[in-house]
């Protein structure tokens, strides 16, 4: 578990140079990064879902599904900046609050 | 109060000419409906902006946390410089301004262009402003407005020594929101930036043979007119006709006769041989370019011609001429002399080329009417000037700009004329009487002239006769004997004073290798320390303070061009920050010494030509 938490602060981390790029219009930089944060994030949803069989972590999973699948909308309408958000102040803390559960 | 009151209040008292711009605009109904402009309460309960243009939203902020986004963006920015001027396009409501305000120093600016006052107004409704209206050291400029004024403010903040510590930045989706007046934004801004550079190139290139040329062309003071001996001696009513060495001069350079005589011909220096090849004498030459190719005035007639010229330009063209030389744009050391002996020598722009100092001329002299031939400033196919000439003398030369032609067509130029054409533009724009007439009949439109044909501007303009040679030899020289004899006691006093500033200037490096060694151990001051430090205030105050260190300055421009760039540019740490300051005093106290050992017998050679 202790290796769990050590991965999603690093992803946490990433997020957060993510938001800062974005917000400071550096979009290249910022989806480049993005592209490999996403794998992690990918890997580290699913080793949580291993433990989440039956339990109230399955429906957090989902709600990070849902605003992974809002951070592709924006990235789609080119809002960069409603991206960066979504990644700061949703999926960052959704992931912080998985690890404590 | 609302934000509305206060923020109008606020601009009332700090910009008043804006407020009574915006405040009409504030009331009027379009401006009120700007339904594609909204607010929106961003998730920590603060306000927001977003606009909807073309079918597509854009948040022009964070919709969770809009001023941690602001603070966020703004850490981009680094502000260690000296003399920081951050040109932003964009103020959206001020959030991202803000933060850019918060981190300015004492001489930074920040340059706030806004190009949608719908915009500005929403944001004056809704979000408190005060302290950005307030702010001296912000200036705003609304494209409708006063968004015209956006030149002058580069002019008035940015120079050739803190363009190296320049930030443009733009607010975030701004750029694509507004991309027309975004690029023109930053086209006016890398134009202005380009033509500082040119200038100072130019300069740095030139700076010594400028010194050389100014001291040997001294001894032409003894016969010599300055322009302003001219006014008021010839009738302004009479039109002056500059005659520039553009493509389009053969299509009606005969045409030129008819003027002879009843209108006052300035031909730069390269259109001269094709006047006279159509012996056609112009009233007069005019020259500044200190390295001036001799066989643009190769021909004999040229000789006895006056001579309308600066002090730096080619000696040997000063010492073929048997008429009158007339000195214009005398500045620096020269200007400096004649001012003490009583003399106003003017003050001019002479705009870097040859027919903008022409134009200069004329607009001293007050001409009412200005008739520009051979002015094309493009190209013409390939040719570059009359007779089919391809120069590309310039290294500036390499560069295009496409602009409008004489009917609306593009036409390419080349990237220093276009900096003439924008000098022209703007020269002709600020005059409060008289007209421009461009009978080049070719070339770029220059915004600000009648386009009219030379023949039809000879019809109706050159109506009276006047004979300028008569003028010309009737004017006595500028400096009698006595004024004379008291220029020539001020060049003794310089030389003395050379002697001096190449003391001071010795010490000065002494000093500096003292501090850079102390610095190098430790960057704490002692009393030692601050003792030199005073020492070298003293040295640089003595120096400058002096009159023949104007000589000096033009000299060592080539050799400090590349670290003055640099002079507000900072490093990483407070150590090499002071070395840098103190091997840059160095070498500058170094280029003193060898230019005062350089310009000594040049000054010398001045005082006796003068005998």
């Amino acid at each position: 578990m202790d290796n769990v938490q050590k991965q999603v602060d690093k992803i946490i981390d990433e997020i957060n140079n993510i938001t800062e790029l974005l917000y400071q219009q550096k979009v290249l930089e910022g989806y480049a990064a993005l592209n490999a944060t996403l794998v992690k994030i990918m890997k580290i949803m699913e080793i949580i879902g291993g433990f989440s069989k039956g339990n109230k972590l399955a429906y957090d999973l989902e709600q990070l599904n849902l605003n992974l699948k809002t951070a592709l909308g924006a990235m789609e309408k080119k809002d960069n900046v409603l991206l960066a958000d979504i990644l700061n102040y949703e999926i960052a803390e959704q992931l912080r609050n998985l690890v404590t559960k | 109060m609302s934000f509305l009151k206060s923020n109008l209040k606020a601009l009332e008292v700090h910009r008043n000419s804006l407020f009574h711009k915006l405040k009409d605009k504030v009331s009027e109904e379009g401006y009120q409906n700007s339904d594609y402009i909204q607010i929106v309460e961003a998730r920590d309960g603060t306000m927001a902006l977003s606009l909807n243009m073309k079918d597509q939203k854009y948040n022009l902020n964070s919709l969770y946390n809009p001023v941690m986004e602001a603070n966020r963006w703004s850490k981009q920015f680094n502000f260690k410089n000296l003399s920081t001027v951050i040109t932003m396009f964009g103020f959206g409501n001020g959030y991202f301004a803000r933060e850019l305000m918060l981190k300015l120093k004492e001489k930074d600016f920040l340059i706030i262009y806004e190009p949608s006052s719908q915009v500005m107004v929403k944001a004056l409704e809704y979000f408190d402003l005060a302290d950005l209206i307030c702010n001296e050291k912000v200036i705003l400029l609304l494209d409708e407005m006063n968004g015209t004024e956006f030149i002058n403010v580069l002019k008035w903040c940015l120079n050739w020594m803190n363009l190296n510590s320049q930030i443009t930045c733009n607010h975030p989706q701004y750029d694509l929101i507004f991309k027309e007046s975004y690029n023109s934004f930053l086209k006016t801004l890398e134009d202005y930036k380009n033509g500082i550079m040119v200038n100072e190139n130019t300069n740095a290139a030139t700076s010594k043979l400028i010194t050389q040329n100014t001291l040997k062309n001294f001894i032409f003071l003894k016969n010599c007119n300055i322009i302003t001996d001219l006014i008021d001696l010839i009738p302004t009513e009479i039109p002056a006709i500059i005659v520039a060495a553009g493509p389009s001069l053969d299509k009606n350079i005969f045409e030129l006769k008819e003027a002879k005589g009843k209108s006052v011909i300035f031909a730069v220096d390269t259109a001269v041989k094709y006047l006279l090849k159509n012996d056609i004498i112009p009233d007069f030459i005019v020259t500044l370019d200190p390295k001036k190719s001799l066989h643009h005035l190769s021909d004999p007639r040229c000789n006895i011609i006056p001579l309308i010229c600066r002090i730096e330009a080619r000696t040997e063209i000063l010492q073929r001429n048997e008429n009158r030389i007339i000195f214009f744009n005398m500045e620096g050391y020269t200007a400096k002399l004649m001012h003490e002996v009583g003399k106003d020598t003017g003050w001019y722009r002479s705009g870097g080329s040859v027919t903008t100092g022409a134009f200069s001329v004329c607009k001293t002299l007050g001409f009412r009417t200005i008739i520009l031939i051979g002015c094309d400033l493009a190209y013409d196919g390939k040719s570059t000037h009359a007779g089919g000439m391809i120069v590309d003398v310039s290294e500036a030369g390499r560069y295009l700009e496409t602009v409008k032609d004489i009917y609306g067509n593009d036409i390419k130029t080349r990237y220093d004329w276009f900096i003439y054409l924008k000098w022209f533009e703007e020269a002709i724009s600020l005059l409060e009487d008289g007209k421009v007439v461009d009978a080049t009949e070719g070339g770029a439109r220059i915004s600000g002239t009648k386009l009219m044909t030379l023949k039809e501007s000879i019809l109706q303009y050159c109506l009276k006769e006047i004979n300028v040679d008569k003028i010309i030899t009737k004017l006595p020289p500028t400096l009698s004997f006595e004024k004379l004899q008291a220029v020539r006691e001020l060049i003794h006093m310089d030389l003395s004073e050379l002697i001096e500033i190449r003391k001071k200037a010795n010490n000065g490096i002494a000093i500096c290798d003292r501090l850079i060694n102390k610095y190098n151990k430790s960057i704490q001051e002692t009393k030692s320390s601050i003792d030199k430090n005073e020492l070298l205030k003293q040295i640089n105050v003595f120096i400058e303070s002096k009159r023949v260190y104007v000589l000096i300055d033009w000299d060592i421009a080539q050799d400090t061009f590349s670290f003055i760039t640099d002079l507000y540019v900072r490093a990483d740490n407070e150590k090499n920050d002071k070395i840098n300051t103190y091997e840059k005093a160095k070498s500058l106290y170094t280029s003193i010494v060898k230019a005062a050992d350089r310009i000594f017998p040049m000054l010398e050679g001045a005082l006796s030509g003068l005998q």
